[in-house]
């Protein structure tokens, strides 16, 4: 039997993972440690953020990244835990996200909430782009909307690893089609029913990136202008934070990715775009961002700086790639 | 010990003694049971006086209150009693248990089958590792490095859980 290690965010999401199948209950059980603090593939894989769990076979290679979750994406919040995923892509390790698609939201205005279908699209995307899986698994729940927790939730999960484990992680195991398709059917369903999902949400805007650069209150370099202008379109992906209130990240650096997979990217490489992805803090002045939200690689800050060919803030633009 | 490793320990600890975990919030992370929030006003925004136990579990005899803890704390204590004294906090609990079906999908209706009888069998625990002493409304469970486990009842008899061993 190989000797899995389960690399994990908490002991209780690895107790649960651990039980999905019983050629992990012999696994190693490692908690991932702060940035920098883990063995080599371990940091790579956290650098944009923290994955639930991480599978290593006994030579330390990656066979698999899982994310879970009880919250519907619905709305913005669809983005928040994208970037925990998407290091696993880009380095070629398949990927998966375990959550409900729709479920009884509790409180005051209790009722069903829907999952953002847009989540479905960017992840087939993504797959075409790395040629590496990523899917969505439904945590399934009762016809009041309740979460299912008799253990049954979990059956699709286990199938899925019994069929990864048997055929030792290939990439071309028929499971992963299986899960394409069904996504994609999802995702049809639902735009059927919510034709907004099939296009972007009123945040991101597709705009000519001239218009847009001259419809701006500041110039900009000639050079710069013309590096951004090589991209006839931009998607304007519109921040309303305040300068009080801007230093954080969720969900926006995760939802980056998804709109730069839906809208922008064509290649492996965060350049190879066919429309630029700039991110617009109409509100906040460029000098004070720099202070708050920092190119640091030591902290969470630096997603800003990943992936957008620009930031623009009221005055000014800054980090153009 | 961890505090994610003490909320394991405890969900086996009552399973063993053939509890049904009703509902869960880890001190990180995520499990697979259903987050019950206890306000004392529904109808205020946000989760300012919100109280999200770790754990609830039952079995016909009882409904526990539980917290999971790496270490004993006084704050745990206050908190419980905050619950305790709090007759709109315990009504709203139940509310939450009803309105999500829980007693019903769980067969434990015809054992509290109203608010009165579901209070009279409410109980409260703490769970942690390290030294404890008696406490007179609590119950505890106490866990050691090697992972086993020694229950210590509540002094006060209406908070007395007997469970057997």
């Amino acid at each position: 039997m190989k000797n899995f290690t389960i690399y994990s965010d908490n002991l209780i999401e690895a107790d649960w993972f651990q039980n999905l199948s019983p050629k992990l209950q012999n696994a190693k059980n490692e908690l991932i440690k702060e940035r920098n603090k883990n063995i080599p593939i371990i940091n790579e894989l956290v650098d944009y953020d923290r994955p639930d769990i991480i599978l290593l076979d006994q030579n330390k290679k990656p066979l698999l990244v899982l994310e879970k979750t009880a919250e519907v994406p619905t709305g913005h919040n669809v983005g928040q835990r994208i970037a925990r995923l998407v290091k696993a892509i880009e380095k070629g390790i398949p990927t998966i996200l375990f959550f409900p698609f729709d479920a009884r939201k509790h409180g005051v205005h209790s009722g069903i909430c829907n999952m953002n279908a847009r989540l479905l699209l960017a992840f087939k995307r993504m797959w075409e782009i790395h040629n590496t899986p990523i899917f969505a698994i439904n945590w399934k729940s009762d016809s009041n909307g309740e979460l299912i927790n008799d253990g049954s939730e979990d059956d699709e999960l286990k199938n899925i690893l019994k069929n990864l484990i048997e055929n030792n992680f290939s990439l071309k195991s028929k499971i992963y089609k299986k899960f394409k398709d069904l996504n994609y059917e999802e995702y049809q369903k639902r735009i059927s029913i919510r034709p907004a999902y099939a296009k972007p949400p009123k945040s991101a805007e597709i705009i000519k990136t001239k218009e847009f650069l001259e419809s701006l209150d500041f110039e900009i370099e000639e050079d710069k202008k013309n590096i951004l202008l090589k991209n006839e379109e931009s998607l304007i992906y519109k921040i309303i934070m305040t300068e009080e209130n801007c230093k954080r990240q969720d969900p926006y650096t995760g939802t980056q990715f998804m709109y730069d997979y839906l809208y922008c990217r064509v290649g492996k490489k965060k350049f190879e775009k066919n429309r630029n992805l700039f991110l617009y803090f109409p509100k906040i002045r460029k000098n004070l961002w720099k202070i708050k939200n920092p190119n640091n690689p030591e902290t969470k800050s630096c997603n800003w700086y990943l992936i957008a060919n620009t930031l623009i803030f009221k005055d000014g633009i800054l980090n153009l790639i | 010990m961890r505090e994610d490793l003490i909320y394991i320990l405890t969900k086996k600890f009552f399973l063993k003694k053939n509890f049904t975990l009703i509902a869960g919030q880890p001190p990180s992370g995520s499990d697979n049971l259903p987050v019950i929030e206890i306000k004392t006003n529904k109808k205020e925004k946000g989760s300012k006086d919100s109280y999200i136990p770790d754990l609830v579990v039952m079995n016909y005899d009882y409904v526990v209150i539980i917290e999971c803890k790496p270490r004993f704390n006084q704050g745990d204590i206050d908190k419980i009693d905050e619950i305790d004294n709090n007759e709109l906090r315990i009504k709203n609990f139940y509310n939450e248990i009803i309105s999500r079906n829980l007693l019903i999908k769980y067969n434990f209706l015809n054992y509290f089958s109203n608010y009165e009888i579901f209070k009279n069998k409410l109980r409260y625990c703490l769970t942690f590792s390290g030294n404890f002493s008696e406490l007179e409304k609590i119950n505890i469970v106490n866990f050691y490095e090697n992972k086993s486990s020694k229950f210590i009842e509540a002094k006060n008899s209406n908070y007395k859980m007997i469970i057997s061993e």
